[in-house]
């Protein structure tokens, strides 16, 4: 149980990089890898960083600018319909204006939020429902490039609706049994020899009566013996 | 979806009750008075009920997010 307990907490405390990979795709000069926390949950922030590097030799590049862009992905998901999770980007599916009004902000990822100074790295707050799309711009003087990902959201905790009468049965169950036991109070108390189910077994009954036996004086050895 | 819930919910509900159950017959073999058995069958009781809440908290995580420590907080 100790060695379970420990098991469970001690991950809060944990140094690992526990980032899962988003996304791995070159475009324009670059080559980006995005790592996402593990469990993205609704209204919480998520960490998200990038690792951007030299689409011709994987060099890490650390002069770049990203910028992270978070958008609901239901319309575009209708859209697009059987597309997998990382895909073109939305512009080409929206028109500019329906795009602009859908982005929920625009976050700059740094080096400076990054525990991994090779990363760029923003904590994004998944506000609303339903899954997100991330979209990345990636810039280094003249040159820039652009990604897209969908971030499947997790709902924190399921709907307990409807279940507190399910969960209110065993209370109900043990009001009503202490109640019974309660209401035959005397009658239980003069059953001694009441067994496991109701009935004496012969071993238990018989423990069950030597347990509560006063302890009896052990009369000493005489001296004739 | 629902149904598997309340499916989940009921088993863990008999699963508390049954325990409950034979915890206080095995306390009232060996305590004839009601209050002795109480407070034979209290920790275990307090064991069970804890059980059995952590049991319906895990059931209510949707299934990506069982197991994963930092959804204690």
């Amino acid at each position: 149980m100790a060695l379970a307990l420990l098991a469970v907490f001690a991950t809060q405390f944990a140094k690992g990089d526990g980032g899962v990979v988003l996304l791995h795709e070159a475009g324009g000069p670059f080559s980006v890898t995005v790592f996402l926390s593990p469990e993205v949950t609704r209204g919480e922030h998520t960490d998200v960083s990038v690792l951007v590097q030299s689409r011709t030799n994987g060099d890490v590049v650390l002069n770049a600018d990203v910028w992270l862009t978070i958008e609901p992905s239901r319309n575009l998901v209708a859209r697009i319909g059987t597309e997998s999770l990382c895909g073109a980007p939305p512009a080409s599916v929206m028109s500019p204006s329906a795009y602009q009004a859908q982005q929920e902000g625009t976050f700059p990822a740094t080096r400076e939020q990054a525990s991994n100074k090779l990363l760029y790295a923003a904590a994004l707050n998944m506000n609303g429902t339903g899954d997100r799309r991330l979209h990345i711009n990636v810039s280094r003087e003249s040159d820039s490039a652009e990604f897209d990902c969908l971030i499947p959201a997790i709902q924190a905790s399921a709907d307990t609706r409807g279940l507190w009468l399910f969960l209110l049965i065993p209370f109900i169950a043990i009001a009503a049994f202490a109640l019974n036991q309660k209401l035959r109070k005397h009658s239980l108390e003069q059953e001694t020899d009441l067994g496991l189910f109701g009935w004496a077994p012969a071993g238990l009954g018989e423990a069950g009566k030597n347990f509560r036996r006063k302890p009896q004086k052990i009369a000493a050895p005489s001296a004739s013996t | 979806m629902t149904n598997v819930r309340i499916l989940q919910i009921l088993l863990l509900d008999i699963g508390l009750l049954a325990t409950l159950y034979l915890g206080w017959r095995v306390a009232r073999i060996y305590a004839p008075k009601l209050r002795l058995a109480l407070r034979a069958v209290a920790p275990w009781s307090v064991v069970a009920v804890g059980l059995y809440v952590f049991g319906v908290w895990t059931c209510l995580q949707p299934m990506q997010m069982r197991g994963l420590p930092n959804a204690l907080f």
